[in-house]
């Protein structure tokens, strides 16, 4: 057989529809640009997203692959020969299958080379990238069935457009429905809407086993579907499928994980990627395990930071990463005064250290705290004063300027010390969730 | 004429083209409760019905086609103008049903641009891989390739299919399709490629 | 007499378990819905058995039923010792099979080679059997030279060369060509000649064709077939004999074919 599958990979339809999903997932995946500078998860996600694409080509090629018995008239010969039909068609399944998820794969390992893709590898990321590989393999198959089927012409651009259709028409279902898209699209984690950030991103076990087994179902469906010869056999092949998705649909979570808010069912965080990496010297700096390998590059710039807030009391010592995703809406720990925290959205989207420390900085060592955070004319006007400048005069964003202005005139009214102890107390009230910040501020 | 729309195997063309017209139709109530079938869909209906439509652009024996006394490019012509015709027509039936695949002229430049890719895949790559063309654009289009899709100029050509009615660079491009895609199918007809097996 | 190759490429000759390679008994078969083949008696051995018939006289059908391709609707036959009608065993019948269909369907964008170890790995040939045999298959048929080159450029004869070597690459103990020397010019004709009386030594070759003179010349046995039915079975002395001066044909050969339905379509308009 090792002859007849190299001859099937180098004359069949085998070789460009490898060709032909490695454009595919190229088109979509790189529409966004830098799909795997942010990290593993960030790239096994993007690679599930170029699934919408890649499936209907994958469905097509398979279909067009399996016109050649009809288009060519070989079946009369085929049907004087004694292999069964299982042993028959491997060699074209192998073929198919094999470039189909080598393109997928290549694809992988290209985006990775080329966006420099390192650090924590959640093994996450290399579940959905394995059931991304089974949904493909099931789909050529698939295509190779249903062509067999019906093998006209119309059957491989149908078959592509249905699939999109079908892709789209899951994504496209109602919030309480969501987990039926979960379980049977190729491209799962594409129903996971709202989560812009991946990188603490974990989806449930139960989740990515119910996933994999419909999507097992449905390859062998396929490749029974493809060898059988009678018609009692072909409806056999309804078997695996209906088992399978029996399985799935049982196994499959249905209730939203407590506390992530709005998201499908399935969704988590990665505690691990959560877990926080610290400089050894001090003042510490602390990032996620997930951006490990920000820490030498932001290192520097937060102790910046931290030295340009050392005149306060209390004065903050460490600087430190706010790890809760910004799809969960649970709210997050209150603020420490001896923390200045960031938030570090990785990858090409992500900013540059300057940008993060600026944030960091930003109304008195508050800006990127994602707590309860309003902007207090008190903390920019405090700001201002431990900065030694002058507030902007008019900025298109804030409408209380003025205001602004005016609590900036009484600080600078205030001898030094006095000020400090102002400014001072208004970052703790800001942090302890205060309202009346202008109070504070004016003693 | 009966015998030419065999031989263009119209009929099963026709009725894939119908059935899957009639699926969408009848699926959209189903799943929403608009009037008007979302944009993405109805790209992806015309879509189907064009790849339906294109089989019938080839030819049993193309050989054999050229050695006809027939008047061939006008023949062409007419065939490419009748098939665009009765997909809009088919999808006009349904601007006074419950399932809208509207507006107008959004169909219409789809469809004319669409089987202008499929005629000019006929007379490039051969009539049984005419839709190879209306596929590979349209697919990553409504897949969401390009992105920012409505503001550049580049953008809006790219994605013509899925611009508004009253854009212009969506029409021009579509007219242009449309235009080379029939002179060149009417000029040069099918093209000509020998893989099927079978020796006589 | 059964030939096995062994492992080591020397010839078993073992003692054959069955009579006739092919023994149909009132053999009914359906073409679509016409009853192609209608009550045929068909006896044949080994050696080169031609077919002769008009158009429409249901040989394509009967060999396509002798193939395994078709099931009969009727009557009994029986193949190389099993039975032709029942499902399971016709997988030991195929091993031992070779058929030329008349149109014969290949892959286009295969090389001779690869398309011929195609078809010996569809019939169950041990793989490490298989490039022998298809080189021997390829040398039988004089495409050696061509054995790299894709299917589509070959020109008519060629294409039917390679036909034929798929259908012996098995050593088959049953061969059907249906048409085999169209498109063969008159020296790859002679050759096909040789090949087909070497085959018939130890191999039963039912070969139709229109071409009287293919048949007398490499043929021990003609059988005629008529409106599904055997007609006539004798060797080709036996047929060119049968003819008189007065019968329509330019050899003598032609003349008793023409006889032999004459007289058949005589005896049965009685």
């Amino acid at each position: 057989m090792r002859r007849v599958l190299v001859a099937e990979l180098r004359r069949s339809a085998a070789p460009g529809a490898g060709v032909l999903v490695l454009a595919a997932g190229f088109l979509l995946g790189y529409g966004d640009g830098g799909a795997g500078s942010g990290g593993w998860m960030s790239l096994a996600v993007v690679q599930s997203f170029g699934l919408v694409l890649m499936w209907p080509v994958a469905l097509a090629a398979g279909a067009w692959q399996a016109r050649r018995e009809h288009r060519t008239g070989v079946l009369e010969l085929v049907a004087t020969t004694g292999r069964p039909g299982l042993q028959r068609v491997l060699p074209v399944c192998l073929a198919m299958g094999t470039t189909v998820v080598g393109a997928y794969g290549a694809l992988a390992v290209l985006t990775a080379l080329l966006d420099g893709t390192g650090g924590y590898l959640p093994p996450g990321a290399l579940v959905i990238l394995a059931l991304g590989a089974v949904w493909l393999a099931g789909g050529v198959w698939l295509g190779l069935a249903l062509g067999r089927l019906l093998p006209s012409v119309v059957t491989p651009p149908a078959l592509a457009v249905a699939g999109l259709g079908l892709l789209i028409g899951l994504q496209s279902l109602p919030v309480g429905a969501r987990w039926v898209a979960m379980l049977a699209s190729p491209a799962m984690p594409l129903a996971v809407q709202g989560v812009h950030d991946h990188d603490f991103l974990e989806l449930s076990g139960r989740l990515d086993v119910a996933h994999g087994l419909l999507g097992v179902a449905v390859a062998v469906t396929a490749v029974v579907l493809l060898a059988a010869g009678s018609r009692r056999a072909r409806a056999a092949a309804l078997l695996p499928v209906l088992l399978g998705a029996g399985l799935a649909v049982g196994l499959a979570p249905r209730d939203g994980s407590p506390g992530v808010d709005g998201v499908v069912a399935g969704v988590g965080v990665d505690r691990v990627a959560q877990e926080l990496v610290c400089t050894p010297d001090s003042p510490q700096v602390c990032v996620a395990r997930v951006h490990a390998d920000l820490l030498p590059t932001i290192t520097a710039p937060a102790r910046d930071v931290l030295r340009g807030l050392a005149r306060l009391t209390p004065a903050p010592t460490r600087a430190e990463e706010d790890v809760t995703p910004h799809w969960v809406h649970a709210p997050g720990p209150g603020g420490r005064p001896d923390t200045v925290t960031f938030t570090v959205f990785s990858g090409n989207r992500g900013l540059g250290p300057d940008a993060v420390a600026s944030r960091m900085a930003a109304q008195v060592g508050t800006g990127a705290w994602a707590g309860c955070s309003a902007p207090f004319a008190a903390l920019d006007a405090a700001d201002a004063w431990l900065r030694g400048h002058e507030p902007p005069a008019a900025d298109p964003e804030r409408p209380d300027v003025a205001r602004v202005h005016q609590l900036w005139q009484v600080l600078r009214g205030l001898p030094d010390r006095v000020a400090l102890q102002r400014v001072s107390a208004v970052r703790v009230a800001a942090l302890g969730c205060a309202h009346d910040l202008d109070r504070v501020l004016a003693g | 004429m009966t015998l030419y729309l065999r031989s263009r195997r119209a009929p099963a063309a026709l009725a894939v083209a119908v059935a899957g017209w009639a699926a969408v139709w009848a699926a959209w109530p189903l799943l929403s409760s608009e009037r008007d079938v979302e944009g993405p869909v109805v790209v992806l209906t015309v879509l189907l019905l064009v790849c339906a439509a294109s089989a019938t652009l080839g030819s049993p024996d193309v050989g054999l086609d050229r050695t006809a006394a027939l008047r061939w490019p006008w023949r062409r012509l007419v065939h490419v103008l009748v098939a665009s015709g009765v997909l809009v027509g088919l999808l006009a039936l349904t601007l006074a049903s419950g399932a809208r695949f509207g507006p107008f002229g959004v169909v219409a430049r789809d469809v004319a641009g669409l089987v202008g890719l499929a005629a000019l895949g006929a007379a490039v790559l051969g009539g049984d891989r005419a839709w190879f063309l209306p596929l590979g654009w349209t697919l990553p289009v409504v897949a969401g390739a390009v992105p920012d899709a409505g503001r550049a100029e580049v953008g809006r050509v790219l994605t013509w299919q899925l611009q508004e009615g009253h854009d212009r660079a969506s029409a021009v491009t579509a007219a242009v399709l449309a235009l080379a895609g029939a002179a060149a199918y009417a000029r040069l007809g099918p093209a000509r490629r020998d893989d099927t097996g079978r020796a006589s | 007499m059964t030939r096995v190759w062994n492992r080591m490429g020397a010839v078993d000759l073992a003692p054959t378990t069955h009579p006739w390679t092919v023994e149909a008994a009132g053999l009914r078969v359906r073409a679509g819905r016409h009853l192609a083949v209608d009550g045929l008696d068909l006896r044949l051995g080994p050696g080169v058995h031609g077919l002769l018939g008009p158009n429409g006289a249901g040989k394509t059908t009967l060999m396509r039923a002798l193939a395994t391709v078709l099931r009969p609707a009727g009557g009994d036959l029986t193949l190389l010792g099993h039975d032709g009608r029942r499902g399971g065993d016709l997988r030991r019948v195929r091993r031992r099979l070779g058929y030329l269909p008349q149109a014969f369907g290949y892959y286009p964008r295969f090389t001779v080679r690869e398309f011929v170890e195609y078809v010996a790995w569809l019939k169950e040939l041990p793989s490490a059997d298989v490039p022998q045999a298809v080189q021997r298959a390829l040398d039988r048929v004089d495409l050696a030279p061509r054995a790299g080159y894709r299917m589509r450029t070959l020109s008519g004869g060629m294409l039917r060369r390679a036909g034929i070597a798929q259908a012996i690459v098995n050593d088959p103990d049953l061969l059907l060509l249906d048409e085999p020397t169209v498109g063969l010019d008159p020296e790859q004709r002679l050759d096909f000649r040789g090949l087909l009386r070497e085959v018939g030594v130890d191999a039963c070759v039912l070969v139709s064709t229109h071409l009287v003179e293919d048949v007398a010349a490499a043929c021990t046995d003609v059988a005629v077939m008529e409106a599904g039915r055997l007609v006539w079975q004798g060797t080709p002395g036996e047929l060119a004999a049968a003819g008189a001066a007065g019968d329509p044909g330019d050899t003598a050969i032609e003349r008793g074919y023409s006889a032999v339905l004459r007289a058949h379509r005589g005896g049965s308009a009685r």
